[in-house]
């Protein structure tokens, strides 16, 4: 064996342990373990694989699943999207059924309101000239007592 | 944008194509196709390093949320959709880390790892739980690249790619990384 090849294996066991199943694929298959000083590094590098072996990690609950999905579901979506996007959106931004409902009712309470108020009653034209005939009669009563 | 460009420029194929191309489209049915073929892995990521169900959940779900807002500017080719997950997953998990140093969560780690069982069990549970603290106290780069390597089980040049740097830079963080390690849990 080569020193260079040597050395490469001591570099492979000290950066992806003993295992060659993590070194890279091209190497694998390239070097042996043969002689005392890699055989020595392999045996330390084996006793740390095992013990990081043992930090295992549970599978995630199904219903973390679940609860991605429900949230992917109510997330709205940036980048290509239509009106209906756009106007859903708009209407979470501004609070929704919660906030924007009540503000738009009130709106649109107030608005018929002052519209009410401004307008005015039925009839209200011709008494309006009524009274401008009035007074028109008053001045010119005035002007004629004396 | 997502992903930023990785170290090489030669366009990746991803076996996740089709299916992020519908997802960015709004298709619900081919995200959830995504969820199911990455959860798994993001989840037990954010778990070996984190140690409480809780908070490896809700990184999980941060990751991908994130993927869903982003897909609509995905840039196929430049990366993998895998590799993207795990960069984000490990960004997440280190500032939840460094959120931790200054309260002591020791209680709540073990908590999260301790079950009743045979005594064999429990010897495991407690080395896993000095892993676990041996791993919390390697620097960010060294634990990031042992996480990908080691515990994934990524090839050289996909970890060097999540991790944005060359694969001998890679090699020289794990065995950092391991050195560090063989102190703290065998020399110690």
């Amino acid at each position: 064996m080569t020193e260079s090849r040597h050395e490469r294996i001591v570099e492979l066991i000290a950066a992806y342990g003993a295992d060659r199943r993590r070194w890279p694929a091209a190497e694998r298959l390239a070097h042996e373990v043969d002689d005392a000083a890699s055989q020595a590094a392999a045996r330390e590098a084996r006793e740390l694989d095992a013990l990081l072996d043992t930090l295992q990690a549970p599978p995630p609950p199904s219903a973390l699943r679940r609860e991605i999905l429900l949230a992917v579901a109510r997330e709205p979506r940036h980048g290509s999207r239509g009106l209906g996007d756009a106007w859903r959106e708009l209407w979470r931004e501004l609070g929704g059924a919660r906030i924007a409902a009540p503000a738009l009712v009130l709106a649109f309470g107030v608005g018929v309101g002052l519209d009410w108020a401004m307008t005015p009653p039925l009839g209200a034209e011709a008494e309006s000239e009524d009274l401008l005939t009035l007074v028109q009669f008053e001045e010119t009563y005035t002007e004629l007592d004396p | 944008v997502i992903p930023d460009p990785v170290a090489s420029s030669t366009k990746v194929s991803d076996p996740d194509a089709d299916a992020l191309a519908a997802a960015a489209r709004g298709d619900e049915r081919a995200f959830a196709r995504l969820v199911d073929r990455h959860l798994a892995r993001v989840h037990s990521l954010a778990y070996r390093v984190l140690g409480v169900r809780a908070e490896a959940e809700d990184v999980a779900q941060e990751v991908l949320l994130r993927a869903w807002r982003q897909l609509p500017t995905w840039r196929p080719g430049e990366a993998k959709f895998s590799t993207w997950l795990q960069r984000v997953t490990l960004n997440l998990v280190n500032d939840r880390l460094r959120g931790r140093r200054d309260q002591v969560d020791v209680e709540q780690v073990e908590l999260a790892s301790a079950s009743p069982g045979p005594e064999q069990e429990s010897a495991r549970l407690d080395q896993a739980r000095r892993v676990r603290a041996a791993l919390q106290q390697l620097p960010e780069r060294q634990r990031d690249a042992m996480l990908l390597c080691h515990f994934e089980g990524l090839g050289n040049i996909e970890a060097a790619a999540a991790l944005q740097i060359s694969v001998e830079a890679l090699e020289s963080l794990l065995g950092r990384a391991r050195r560090r390690l063989r102190e703290l849990l065998i020399d110690a």
